[in-house]
């Protein structure tokens, strides 16, 4: 992978060429196949995602019934939470249709090239900050 | 918005069937243009801007239909 596949994804906008080449290297490429289970509500986590192919279903599993939050495609980021309060997950999240392609980077080697590089942090967090306000000003619209 | 170069766009569908949905798009979407989400093809009927643009990304939400299954 190479540090212009990074460049459209909307959580790495801002930095330079030299930081998204710092993180490829610790991204992972991962593919799942149609409808496979990617992450579990209510268990541990420490990765984030980045869906470079594909798309994904977000969903709440209740005691009777699943219901889908939002599918997510290209470019977008999910696991993200893992990042911020090391909580467990809020949802559930399984391949799309298509099965998708992702890059996953593991919240250790994240903070470790956090604190290595600030700015890089700094610039990462800015744009989790506005991915999850986006996120939120959807979901508020798609339940009017 | 014609200074963006990727667009981060919100979609929801009307009638709540379907959930909608968050994908980048390489060029602006436009009312009447066809998208398709996980399968499904959706017509585009309302565009507007969620957030300020930043950098290259324009920020939108879209309102779309439902037309057909994809191929």
């Amino acid at each position: 992978m190479d540090h212009k596949s990074l460049a459209s994804v909307p959580l790495f906008a801002g930095l330079t060429a030299g930081s998204l080449t710092q993180l490829a290297a610790i991204c992972q490429e991962q593919t799942a196949a149609p409808h496979k289970q990617i992450i579990t509500q209510n268990t541990t986590g420490e990765e984030v995602f980045i869906i470079f192919n594909g798309s994904v279903e977000v969903f709440i599993e209740g005691l009777e019934q699943e219901r889908v939050l939002v599918v997510l495609g290209k470019g977008q980021v999910f696991g993200e939470m893992a990042l911020i309060d090391q909580g467990y997950r809020s949802a559930s999240v399984r391949a799309g249709k298509q099965g998708c392609a992702l890059y996953l980077i593991h919240s250790q080697a994240f903070n470790a090239l956090c604190q290595s590089n600030s700015h890089i942090g700094y610039i990462v967090m800015r744009n989790l900050a506005r991915d999850l306000a986006f996120k939120l000003r959807h979901q508020n619209l798609a339940q009017m | 918005m014609s200074q963006a170069v990727y667009y981060k766009v919100s979609f929801v569908v009307e009638g709540g069937k379907f959930p909608g949905g968050i994908i980048n798009c390489d060029q602006e979407p436009l009312v009447g243009d066809e998208v398709t989400l996980d399968g499904h093809v959706f017509i585009i009927t309302e565009v507007m801007e969620l957030m300020p643009p930043s950098g290259d990304f324009g920020f939108l939400h879209a309102t779309c239909r439902y037309v057909r299954e994809a191929a």
